[in-house]
């Protein structure tokens, strides 16, 4: 700014007896970022905080997978009654009841099939829904059967394949691996950036990609234990192969839709258990089957 | 799931949308306020706001005198908080707080004049902020600011004292 | 650069006014030093980290000040005040004001 006389500025006379040259101070001397500097400094913090993502994410990954083979069943029991009491099931219906005692029996079929067979064993709840075709494993060994996938299962084989799968995400720990990563990115996240801090939703979105990847791994892996185990109970797997042909008729997803699912593409994952299938048949002897 | 991808992407687009117009309008709602608070700052030069007391006009009768105060809200926009949070995460001088402090100071000392009138001064002018929490809860990232700027609007007669 | 915080400065005389000068700077800690400022606290004592922060932060903002002033062809600033707000939390904004004057 260049030096302006008061002469003529000020309003009153006096006021220029009185010593006063009003002149504007530099005003960028008090702002750091012009236009070119702020985007500057946006790739380049960002970029350091995807890399201490990658890095707080893959020490999480190795520390979670690491340690949940050790956990107590104690933490299975508190996760029990977190989830599962909240859901609140309920007593079952009179009319359901013989239903449900009929997928409970296949359950414990399979269950006692399995190589390390766990303890308090399995209960099935059947959920009335009829549009759904899915089934989830929850902490406690808690399978929920929707009726929809019941009534769209091309047999009673596809629908052990579903249970065997469910069983394999047990005997895998996925339920706790699943909830373990999210509980501590999220408790990192709070720790390091501070419970509202903008970027925290920046920060855990890219992270739940990542989760949903690693998540579709867990799939393959107890889509290979339920063939395994299928085999092993009834020494035939062909079941999983037709649950998945029916599950690609259902969803007709295009391909770009792979990366972001929690399950990998139904074609893709008929193609893998087939595979599977062809080579466990191939050596009928199974009587030990490794679990993954 | 097919749905879940779908919430996915609201998800991500929920977040990244208001960064990106953040970055566009607020940068043009930034330089337009700067254009504004510099024309006027032109205009009212003259009448000068200053924190000292009565020792900047001695010798001069003062006829009247009274309390004038000007304040202001301005609101952070998306981008900056962002950068802001990421600023929080590596430390470092938080530029995108300064201009929006800078803004509302400067603001609210123009509309301090505003209240002045034809005031001659103002004289012991003081300036306080307050930052004002705002959706996100308030307490980590700040979404706004208020500037107070107050002071004793003075009109002096017409003759030295004495 | 004389600085002053009274409304003169002592054995000069005023012979000029221009205006208000100031000085701002905000800062944040990164996240490592809150962590450690955080175990400080269970023990009490004075956060050195913190302390320096804001010393920084405070020169940052004089120097500014400064500079306005010089760009008015001023050779004091008196009458300088201090405020620190916390515009948020893990970040202290320093503010400094005075009038920029000439003095003999």
């Amino acid at each position: 700014m260049a030096p302006l006389s008061g002469l003529g500025l000020a309003r009153n006379a006096d006021l220029d007896a009185m010593k006063w040259t009003p002149r504007l101070p530099d005003d960028a001397v008090n702002t750091s970022l012009t236009r070119l500097t702020i985007l500057r400094e946006m790739v380049w913090l960002s970029s350091l905080a995807a890399g201490l993502i990658i890095i707080i994410y893959v020490g999480l990954g190795l520390l979670v997978d690491a340690v949940v083979d050790y956990l107590p069943d104690t933490v299975d029991g508190a996760l029990e009654r977190v989830v599962v009491d909240a859901a609140d099931f309920g007593p079952v219906a009179e009319p359901t009841l013989p239903r449900v005692r009929r997928w409970q029996r296949e359950l414990d079929d399979l269950a006692a099939a399995m190589p390390a067979p766990a303890p308090d064993g399995f209960t099935l709840h059947l959920i009335e829904d009829a549009d759904t075709v899915n089934a989830v494993a929850l902490p406690g060994g808690h399978v929920l059967l929707f009726t929809g996938l019941i009534d769209a299962a091309p047999g009673v084989d596809a629908v052990r394949f579903v249970l065997a799968h469910e069983l394999g995400h047990f005997a895998n720990r996925d339920h706790l691996r699943g909830l373990g990563r999210r509980l501590l990115l999220a408790l990192a996240a709070s720790l390091v950036l501070g419970s509202d801090n903008p970027v925290s939703p920046l920060v855990l979105a890219p992270a739940e990609l990542l989760t949903l990847r690693h998540s579709r791994d867990q799939e393959t892996a107890a889509d290979a234990y339920a063939v395994r185990l299928l085999y092993r109970a009834y020494g035939s797997a062909e079941g999983a192969e037709a649950m998945m042909r029916t599950l690609a008729e259902l969803d007709h997803r295009g391909t770009v839709d792979g990366f972001l699912s929690t399950h990998p593409l139904s074609a893709a994952r008929a193609e893998h258990l087939r595979g599977l299938i062809d080579r466990l048949g191939a050596e009928p002897d199974t009587s030990e089957p490794a679990a993954p | 799931m097919p749905l879940e991808t779908l919430f996915q992407f609201i998800n991500l687009a929920f977040i990244i949308v208001p960064i990106i117009i953040g970055l566009v309008v607020g940068s043009l709602v930034e330089r337009r306020h700067y254009r504004s608070i510099r024309r006027r700052e032109t205009d009212t030069m003259a009448q000068p706001a200053v924190p000292l007391g009565l020792s900047a006009l001695s010798g001069v009768t003062i006829e009247r005198a009274h309390l004038v105060t000007g304040s202001t809200v301005v609101a952070m926009d998306a981008f900056k908080a962002v950068l802001a949070g990421l600023r929080f995460l590596f430390g470092g001088r938080v530029g995108g707080y300064e201009s929006l402090i800078d803004r509302a100071r400067r603001e609210a000392t123009l509309r301090m004049k505003v209240a002045a009138g034809d005031a001659d001064a103002i004289l012991n002018v003081r300036l306080e902020t307050f930052a004002i929490g705002g959706r996100f809860g308030g307490s980590g990232a700040l979404t706004s600011v208020e500037a107070v700027a107050y002071g004793t609007a003075v009109w002096v007669g017409s003759g030295p004292k004495r | 650069m004389l600085l002053s915080n009274l409304e003169t400065v002592p054995g000069r005389t005023v012979v000029e006014f221009f205006g208000l000068v100031s000085g701002s700077t905000v800062r944040a800690k990164h996240a490592g030093r809150d962590i450690m400022a955080g175990i400080k606290n269970i023990f009490g004592g004075e956060l050195i980290a913190y302390t320096e922060l804001l010393k920084d932060s405070r020169d940052e903002a004089i120097d500014r000040m400064i500079r306005q002033a010089q760009g008015m062809g001023a050779n004091a600033i008196v009458n300088i005040r201090f405020s620190t707000s916390s515009v948020a939390q893990g970040a202290a904004e320093i503010y400094v004001y005075g009038t920029a004057v000439r003095v003999q």
